[in-house]
Protein backbone atom coordinates (compact mmCIF):
# COMPACT_ATOMS: atom_id res chain seq x y z
CA UNK A 1 0.00 0.00 0.00
CA UNK A 2 2.80 2.35 0.92
CA UNK A 3 4.45 1.67 -2.41
CA UNK A 4 1.30 2.66 -4.25
CA UNK A 5 0.76 5.81 -2.24
CA UNK A 6 4.37 6.99 -2.35
CA UNK A 7 4.16 8.93 -5.66
CA UNK A 8 0.96 10.65 -4.52
CA UNK A 9 2.55 11.58 -1.21
CA UNK A 10 5.63 12.89 -3.03
CA UNK A 11 3.48 15.02 -5.34
CA UNK A 12 1.62 16.43 -2.38
CA UNK A 13 4.82 17.21 -0.50
CA UNK A 14 6.31 18.91 -3.57
CA UNK A 15 3.27 21.09 -4.15
CA UNK A 16 2.98 22.01 -0.47
CA UNK A 17 6.69 22.81 -0.49
CA UNK A 18 6.39 25.10 -3.52
CA UNK A 19 3.40 26.93 -2.03
CA UNK A 20 5.27 27.43 1.24
CA UNK A 21 8.40 28.52 -0.61
CA UNK A 22 6.43 31.06 -2.67
CA UNK A 23 4.91 32.49 0.49
CA UNK A 24 8.27 32.70 2.25
CA UNK A 25 9.86 34.36 -0.79
CA UNK A 26 7.04 36.89 -0.91
CA UNK A 27 7.41 37.67 2.80
CA UNK A 28 11.13 38.16 2.17
CA UNK A 29 10.29 40.61 -0.64
CA UNK A 30 7.98 42.59 1.65
CA UNK A 31 10.60 42.67 4.40
CA UNK A 32 13.24 43.82 1.91
CA UNK A 33 11.06 46.62 0.49
CA UNK A 34 9.79 47.75 3.90
CA UNK A 35 13.35 48.31 5.08
CA UNK A 36 14.09 50.80 2.27
CA UNK A 37 12.58 53.55 4.38
CA UNK A 38 14.03 52.41 7.68
CA UNK A 39 16.95 54.07 9.42
CA UNK A 40 19.90 53.71 9.01
CA UNK A 41 20.21 54.22 5.26
CA UNK A 42 23.57 52.66 4.43
CA UNK A 43 24.71 54.93 1.62
CA UNK A 44 28.25 53.58 1.66
CA UNK A 45 27.06 50.05 1.07
CA UNK A 46 24.53 51.17 -1.55
CA UNK A 47 27.30 53.01 -3.42
CA UNK A 48 29.42 49.89 -3.34
CA UNK A 49 26.58 47.84 -4.78
CA UNK A 50 25.86 50.44 -7.45
CA UNK A 51 29.52 50.17 -8.38
CA UNK A 52 29.25 46.38 -8.50
CA UNK A 53 25.87 46.11 -10.29
CA UNK A 54 26.20 49.24 -12.41
CA UNK A 55 29.76 50.20 -13.27
CA UNK A 56 31.11 46.70 -13.56
CA UNK A 57 28.22 45.70 -15.89
CA UNK A 58 28.64 48.61 -18.29
CA UNK A 59 31.20 46.91 -20.53
CA UNK A 60 29.27 43.68 -20.87
CA UNK A 61 26.01 45.57 -21.47
CA UNK A 62 27.59 47.75 -24.16
CA UNK A 63 29.16 44.72 -25.84
CA UNK A 64 25.93 42.70 -25.96
CA UNK A 65 23.94 45.72 -27.10
CA UNK A 66 26.21 46.53 -30.03
CA UNK A 67 26.06 42.96 -31.31
CA UNK A 68 22.30 42.88 -30.81
CA UNK A 69 21.89 46.13 -32.74
CA UNK A 70 24.10 44.95 -35.59
CA UNK A 71 22.40 41.56 -35.93
CA UNK A 72 18.99 43.26 -35.96
CA UNK A 73 20.15 45.49 -38.81
CA UNK A 74 21.54 42.54 -40.72
CA UNK A 75 18.38 40.45 -40.36
CA UNK A 76 16.04 43.37 -40.90
CA UNK A 77 17.90 44.70 -43.92
CA UNK A 78 17.72 41.51 -45.94
CA UNK A 79 14.07 41.03 -45.07
CA UNK A 80 13.09 44.62 -45.89
CA UNK A 81 15.21 45.16 -48.98
CA UNK A 82 13.10 42.64 -50.91
CA UNK A 83 10.14 44.99 -50.62
CA UNK A 84 12.23 48.08 -51.14
CA UNK A 85 11.33 49.33 -47.69
CA UNK A 86 14.73 49.87 -46.09
CA UNK A 87 13.30 53.08 -44.67
CA UNK A 88 11.69 50.95 -41.98
CA UNK A 89 15.05 49.59 -40.86
CA UNK A 90 15.56 52.36 -38.30
CA UNK A 91 12.15 52.00 -36.63
CA UNK A 92 12.46 48.20 -36.64
CA UNK A 93 15.80 48.30 -34.82
CA UNK A 94 14.96 51.16 -32.46
CA UNK A 95 11.55 49.90 -31.41
CA UNK A 96 12.63 46.31 -30.86
CA UNK A 97 15.66 47.48 -28.88
CA UNK A 98 13.86 50.03 -26.73
CA UNK A 99 10.66 48.08 -26.10
CA UNK A 100 11.91 44.52 -25.75
CA UNK A 101 15.51 43.61 -26.19
CA UNK A 102 17.06 46.42 -24.17
CA UNK A 103 15.37 45.74 -20.83
CA UNK A 104 15.33 41.96 -21.22
CA UNK A 105 18.89 41.42 -22.38
CA UNK A 106 20.32 43.97 -19.96
CA UNK A 107 18.47 42.27 -17.11
CA UNK A 108 19.67 38.83 -18.21
CA UNK A 109 23.27 40.03 -18.40
CA UNK A 110 23.03 41.66 -14.98
CA UNK A 111 21.48 38.48 -13.59
CA UNK A 112 24.33 36.42 -14.94
CA UNK A 113 26.98 38.84 -13.73
CA UNK A 114 25.66 40.37 -10.53
CA UNK A 115 22.70 38.18 -9.52
CA UNK A 116 24.83 35.06 -9.35
CA UNK A 117 27.43 36.89 -7.28
CA UNK A 118 24.75 38.20 -4.90
CA UNK A 119 23.32 34.74 -4.36
CA UNK A 120 26.75 33.17 -3.86
CA UNK A 121 27.92 35.87 -1.43
CA UNK A 122 24.80 35.77 0.72
CA UNK A 123 24.61 31.98 0.61
CA UNK A 124 28.24 31.82 1.71
CA UNK A 125 27.47 34.09 4.63
CA UNK A 126 24.42 32.00 5.51
CA UNK A 127 26.15 28.62 5.55
CA UNK A 128 29.15 29.95 7.50
CA UNK A 129 26.68 31.42 10.02
CA UNK A 130 27.80 35.01 9.46
CA UNK A 131 24.18 36.07 9.07
CA UNK A 132 23.34 34.51 12.44
CA UNK A 133 26.30 36.34 13.93
CA UNK A 134 24.98 39.58 12.46
CA UNK A 135 21.56 38.98 14.01
CA UNK A 136 23.20 38.29 17.37
CA UNK A 137 24.89 41.70 17.13
CA UNK A 138 21.45 43.24 16.52
CA UNK A 139 22.25 44.19 12.92
CA UNK A 140 19.22 43.87 10.66
CA UNK A 141 20.63 41.35 8.20
CA UNK A 142 17.85 41.73 5.62
CA UNK A 143 18.44 45.45 5.49
CA UNK A 144 22.20 45.14 5.52
CA UNK A 145 22.41 42.48 2.81
CA UNK A 146 19.26 42.63 0.71
CA UNK A 147 17.80 46.12 0.93
CA UNK A 148 21.07 47.83 0.03
CA UNK A 149 21.34 45.64 -3.08
CA UNK A 150 17.67 46.28 -3.87
CA UNK A 151 18.12 50.07 -3.81
CA UNK A 152 21.31 49.80 -5.85
CA UNK A 153 19.54 47.66 -8.48
CA UNK A 154 16.58 50.04 -8.68
CA UNK A 155 19.02 52.86 -9.40
CA UNK A 156 21.34 51.02 -11.79
CA UNK A 157 19.01 48.86 -13.86
CA UNK A 158 17.13 51.67 -15.66
CA UNK A 159 20.42 53.44 -16.35
CA UNK A 160 22.05 50.29 -17.72
CA UNK A 161 19.00 49.64 -19.88
CA UNK A 162 19.09 53.14 -21.34
CA UNK A 163 22.78 52.67 -22.10
CA UNK A 164 21.92 49.36 -23.78
CA UNK A 165 19.25 51.04 -25.93
CA UNK A 166 21.48 53.93 -26.96
CA UNK A 167 24.53 51.79 -27.70
CA UNK A 168 22.39 49.32 -29.65
CA UNK A 169 20.89 52.06 -31.81
CA UNK A 170 24.32 53.62 -32.25
CA UNK A 171 25.90 50.33 -33.35
CA UNK A 172 22.96 49.65 -35.65
CA UNK A 173 23.37 53.10 -37.17
CA UNK A 174 27.09 52.60 -37.69
CA UNK A 175 26.62 49.19 -39.26
CA UNK A 176 23.68 50.17 -41.47
CA UNK A 177 25.33 53.37 -42.72
CA UNK A 178 28.92 52.18 -42.86
CA UNK A 179 28.55 48.64 -44.17
CA UNK A 180 25.14 48.33 -45.82
CA UNK A 181 25.07 51.82 -47.28
CA UNK A 182 21.73 52.93 -45.81
CA UNK A 183 21.17 56.68 -46.00
CA UNK A 184 22.22 58.18 -42.63
CA UNK A 185 19.59 60.92 -42.64
CA UNK A 186 16.77 58.52 -43.45
CA UNK A 187 17.87 56.09 -40.74
CA UNK A 188 18.16 58.64 -37.95
CA UNK A 189 15.09 60.56 -39.09
CA UNK A 190 12.91 57.47 -39.10
CA UNK A 191 14.23 56.47 -35.65
CA UNK A 192 13.28 59.90 -34.32
CA UNK A 193 9.83 59.64 -35.89
CA UNK A 194 9.20 56.15 -34.55
CA UNK A 195 10.39 56.53 -30.95
CA UNK A 196 7.93 58.24 -28.64
CA UNK A 197 8.26 59.20 -24.96
CA UNK A 198 5.86 56.31 -24.29
CA UNK A 199 8.44 53.80 -25.56
CA UNK A 200 11.03 55.20 -23.18
CA UNK A 201 8.58 54.94 -20.29
CA UNK A 202 8.08 51.27 -21.24
CA UNK A 203 11.84 50.66 -21.26
CA UNK A 204 12.23 52.27 -17.83
CA UNK A 205 9.25 50.44 -16.32
CA UNK A 206 10.50 47.11 -17.53
CA UNK A 207 14.02 47.79 -16.30
CA UNK A 208 12.71 48.71 -12.84
CA UNK A 209 10.55 45.60 -12.57
CA UNK A 210 13.32 43.30 -13.82
CA UNK A 211 15.80 44.89 -11.42
CA UNK A 212 13.45 44.24 -8.48
CA UNK A 213 12.89 40.68 -9.67
CA UNK A 214 16.51 39.74 -10.02
CA UNK A 215 17.56 41.18 -6.66
CA UNK A 216 14.61 39.59 -4.93
CA UNK A 217 15.23 36.11 -6.35
CA UNK A 218 19.01 36.25 -5.96
CA UNK A 219 18.96 37.54 -2.39
CA UNK A 220 16.22 35.15 -1.35
CA UNK A 221 18.03 32.16 -2.81
CA UNK A 222 21.20 33.17 -1.01
CA UNK A 223 19.36 33.89 2.19
CA UNK A 224 17.60 30.54 2.34
CA UNK A 225 20.68 28.45 1.46
CA UNK A 226 21.43 25.36 3.54
CA UNK A 227 23.81 22.39 3.36
CA UNK A 228 27.25 24.00 3.22
CA UNK A 229 29.23 24.28 0.01
CA UNK A 230 26.66 22.26 -1.91
CA UNK A 231 23.97 24.73 -0.85
CA UNK A 232 25.97 27.70 -2.14
CA UNK A 233 26.18 26.11 -5.57
CA UNK A 234 22.50 25.25 -5.58
CA UNK A 235 21.51 28.75 -4.45
CA UNK A 236 23.58 30.34 -7.23
CA UNK A 237 22.14 28.07 -9.91
CA UNK A 238 18.60 28.57 -8.66
CA UNK A 239 19.06 32.32 -8.53
CA UNK A 240 20.21 32.59 -12.14
CA UNK A 241 17.70 30.11 -13.56
CA UNK A 242 14.72 31.43 -11.62
CA UNK A 243 15.54 35.10 -12.29
CA UNK A 244 15.94 34.48 -16.01
CA UNK A 245 12.66 32.59 -16.25
CA UNK A 246 10.83 35.19 -14.19
CA UNK A 247 12.29 38.05 -16.25
CA UNK A 248 11.17 36.48 -19.52
CA UNK A 249 7.72 35.56 -18.20
CA UNK A 250 7.28 38.98 -16.66
CA UNK A 251 8.34 40.60 -19.93
CA UNK A 252 5.54 38.81 -21.73
CA UNK A 253 2.97 39.88 -19.15
CA UNK A 254 4.19 43.49 -19.11
CA UNK A 255 4.17 43.71 -22.90
CA UNK A 256 0.66 42.30 -23.03
CA UNK A 257 -0.51 44.84 -20.46
CA UNK A 258 1.43 47.90 -21.56
CA UNK A 259 1.14 47.70 -25.33
CA UNK B 1 29.28 60.15 6.59
CA UNK B 2 32.73 61.67 6.22
CA UNK B 3 33.42 64.69 4.06
CA UNK B 4 35.94 62.85 1.94
CA UNK B 5 34.31 60.70 -0.73
CA UNK B 6 35.72 57.26 -1.28
CA UNK B 7 36.89 56.32 -4.78
CA UNK B 8 33.97 53.89 -5.00
CA UNK B 9 31.51 56.69 -4.35
CA UNK B 10 33.13 58.76 -7.09
CA UNK B 11 32.96 55.94 -9.61
CA UNK B 12 29.36 55.07 -8.70
CA UNK B 13 28.49 58.75 -9.01
CA UNK B 14 30.03 58.91 -12.48
CA UNK B 15 27.98 55.85 -13.50
CA UNK B 16 24.75 57.41 -12.28
CA UNK B 17 25.44 60.75 -13.99
CA UNK B 18 26.42 59.11 -17.29
CA UNK B 19 23.27 56.98 -17.09
CA UNK B 20 21.05 59.98 -16.49
CA UNK B 21 22.78 61.78 -19.36
CA UNK B 22 22.07 58.81 -21.62
CA UNK B 23 18.44 58.81 -20.52
CA UNK B 24 18.09 62.52 -21.23
CA UNK B 25 19.69 62.10 -24.65
CA UNK B 26 17.47 59.14 -25.55
CA UNK B 27 14.25 60.81 -24.49
CA UNK B 28 14.87 64.30 -25.82
CA UNK B 29 16.90 63.70 -28.97
CA UNK B 30 15.31 60.45 -30.13
CA UNK B 31 12.10 60.04 -28.19
CA UNK B 32 10.94 63.55 -28.99
CA UNK B 33 9.98 64.35 -25.39
CA UNK B 34 9.15 68.02 -25.06
CA UNK B 35 10.22 69.70 -21.86
CA UNK B 36 8.84 73.05 -22.85
CA UNK B 37 5.41 72.46 -24.34
CA UNK B 38 4.73 74.73 -27.28
CA UNK B 39 1.53 76.69 -26.68
CA UNK B 40 -1.21 75.19 -28.83
CA UNK B 41 -4.80 75.93 -29.72
CA UNK B 42 -7.55 73.38 -30.31
CA UNK B 43 -9.50 73.52 -33.53
CA UNK B 44 -12.19 71.05 -34.54
CA UNK B 45 -12.96 69.69 -37.98
CA UNK B 46 -15.61 67.24 -39.16
CA UNK B 47 -14.84 64.59 -41.72
CA UNK B 48 -17.12 62.15 -43.52
CA UNK B 49 -14.51 59.48 -42.81
CA UNK B 50 -11.18 59.56 -40.99
CA UNK B 51 -9.92 56.32 -42.52
CA UNK B 52 -6.81 55.20 -40.68
CA UNK B 53 -6.28 58.44 -38.77
CA UNK B 54 -5.54 57.92 -35.08
CA UNK B 55 -5.14 60.36 -32.23
CA UNK B 56 -1.52 61.46 -32.01
CA UNK B 57 -1.18 61.59 -35.80
CA UNK B 58 0.66 64.61 -37.12
CA UNK B 59 -0.84 67.70 -38.69
CA UNK B 60 1.16 69.15 -41.54
CA UNK B 61 1.13 72.25 -43.61
CA UNK B 62 3.20 72.21 -46.78
CA UNK B 63 4.88 69.09 -45.41
CA UNK B 64 5.98 70.72 -42.16
CA UNK B 65 4.63 69.34 -38.89
CA UNK B 66 2.56 71.98 -37.11
CA UNK B 67 0.66 69.95 -34.49
CA UNK B 68 -1.02 66.67 -33.67
CA UNK B 69 -4.49 65.14 -33.54
CA UNK B 70 -5.63 65.14 -29.94
CA UNK B 71 -9.03 63.42 -30.12
CA UNK B 72 -11.35 61.69 -32.57
CA UNK B 73 -15.02 61.17 -31.76
CA UNK B 74 -18.33 60.67 -33.49
CA UNK B 75 -20.71 63.68 -33.74
CA UNK B 76 -23.86 63.68 -35.88
CA UNK B 77 -22.74 60.57 -37.76
CA UNK B 78 -19.54 62.38 -38.70
CA UNK B 79 -16.05 62.05 -37.31
CA UNK B 80 -15.12 65.08 -35.25
CA UNK B 81 -11.37 65.50 -35.02
CA UNK B 82 -9.77 67.88 -32.52
CA UNK B 83 -6.59 69.34 -33.93
CA UNK B 84 -3.97 70.77 -31.57
CA UNK B 85 -2.07 73.28 -33.68
CA UNK B 86 0.87 75.50 -32.73
CA UNK B 87 -0.48 78.79 -31.45
CA UNK B 88 1.78 81.06 -33.46
CA UNK B 89 0.49 79.55 -36.70
CA UNK B 90 -2.19 81.84 -38.14
CA UNK B 91 -4.91 79.82 -39.87
CA UNK B 92 -7.42 81.73 -42.02
CA UNK B 93 -11.06 80.76 -41.43
CA UNK B 94 -11.35 79.18 -44.87
CA UNK B 95 -8.47 76.76 -44.30
CA UNK B 96 -9.00 73.36 -45.90
CA UNK B 97 -8.25 70.23 -43.86
CA UNK B 98 -7.80 66.91 -45.64
CA UNK B 99 -6.72 63.48 -44.49
CA UNK B 100 -3.85 62.06 -46.47
CA UNK B 101 -1.56 59.09 -46.18
CA UNK B 102 2.19 59.20 -46.44
CA UNK B 103 3.09 57.21 -49.51
CA UNK B 104 0.93 54.27 -50.52
CA UNK B 105 0.82 52.44 -47.20
CA UNK B 106 2.17 55.03 -44.78
CA UNK B 107 0.55 56.66 -41.78
CA UNK B 108 -2.42 58.96 -42.08
CA UNK B 109 -1.99 62.63 -41.30
CA UNK B 110 -4.03 65.80 -41.57
CA UNK B 111 -2.97 68.24 -44.28
CA UNK B 112 -3.90 71.88 -43.79
CA UNK B 113 -4.02 74.27 -46.71
CA UNK B 114 -4.51 77.94 -45.84
CA UNK B 115 -7.22 79.94 -47.54
CA UNK B 116 -7.36 83.63 -48.34
CA UNK B 117 -9.58 85.07 -45.59
CA UNK B 118 -8.16 87.83 -43.45
CA UNK B 119 -9.78 86.53 -40.26
CA UNK B 120 -7.93 83.81 -38.33
CA UNK B 121 -9.30 80.75 -36.55
CA UNK B 122 -9.38 81.11 -32.76
CA UNK B 123 -9.25 78.54 -29.96
CA UNK B 124 -12.26 76.23 -30.27
CA UNK B 125 -12.91 77.29 -33.89
CA UNK B 126 -14.07 74.92 -36.57
CA UNK B 127 -12.60 74.23 -39.97
CA UNK B 128 -15.58 74.07 -42.32
CA UNK B 129 -13.96 72.79 -45.48
CA UNK B 130 -12.73 69.25 -45.13
CA UNK B 131 -11.81 66.39 -47.40
CA UNK B 132 -12.28 62.87 -45.99
CA UNK B 133 -9.75 60.08 -46.12
CA UNK B 134 -9.49 58.35 -49.46
CA UNK B 135 -10.06 54.63 -49.26
CA UNK B 136 -7.73 53.09 -51.77
CA UNK B 137 -9.65 49.81 -51.96
CA UNK B 138 -12.95 51.62 -52.61
CA UNK B 139 -11.26 53.59 -55.32
CA UNK B 140 -9.83 50.48 -56.94
CA UNK B 141 -13.16 48.64 -56.84
CA UNK B 142 -14.93 51.62 -58.33
CA UNK B 143 -12.32 51.99 -61.01
CA UNK B 144 -12.23 48.31 -61.87
CA UNK B 145 -15.99 48.03 -62.22
CA UNK B 146 -16.42 51.32 -64.05
CA UNK B 147 -13.57 50.60 -66.37
CA UNK B 148 -12.17 53.94 -65.34
CA UNK B 149 -14.30 55.65 -67.97
CA UNK B 150 -16.49 57.82 -65.76
CA UNK B 151 -14.61 60.97 -64.99
CA UNK B 152 -17.09 62.04 -62.31
CA UNK B 153 -15.81 59.35 -59.92
CA UNK B 154 -12.36 60.82 -59.79
CA UNK B 155 -13.10 64.41 -58.96
CA UNK B 156 -12.83 65.58 -55.40
CA UNK B 157 -16.55 65.83 -54.76
CA UNK B 158 -17.34 62.14 -54.86
CA UNK B 159 -14.13 60.79 -53.40
CA UNK B 160 -15.07 58.88 -50.29
CA UNK B 161 -18.28 60.89 -49.96
CA UNK B 162 -20.57 59.23 -47.50
CA UNK B 163 -23.64 58.91 -49.68
CA UNK B 164 -24.21 55.22 -49.16
CA UNK B 165 -22.79 52.41 -51.29
CA UNK B 166 -21.39 53.48 -54.62
CA UNK B 167 -23.75 52.96 -57.51
CA UNK B 168 -21.82 50.53 -59.54
CA UNK B 169 -23.91 49.86 -62.59
CA UNK B 170 -25.50 53.14 -63.51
Amino acid sequence: MDVLLAPIAATGRASLHSVGEAGRAFMFFLAMVARVFRWPVRWGLICGHIYFIGNRSVIIVLLTSSFTGMVLVLQGYYALVRFGSEVYLGPLVALSLVRELGPVLAALMVTARAGSAMAATIAGMRVTEQIDAMEVMAVDSVQYLATTRFVAAIISMPLLTVMFDLMGIGAAYGFAVGVLGVDPGVFMGSVRDALTPGDIVITLNKALVFGCLLVWVSCYQGYSATNGALGIGRATTNAVVLSSILILACDYVMTAVLI
Amino acid sequence: MSNKYTPMEWVAGIFVLVGIGALAFLSISMGGARIFEMPQINISARFASVGGLRSGASIKMAGVKVGSVSMISLKDYQAEVILAVDKDLKLPTDTIASIRTEGLLGESYVLLRPGGETEDLQEGGRIEQTEPAIDLIDLLVKYALDGGGDSSTTDNESLGSNSGPPELFD
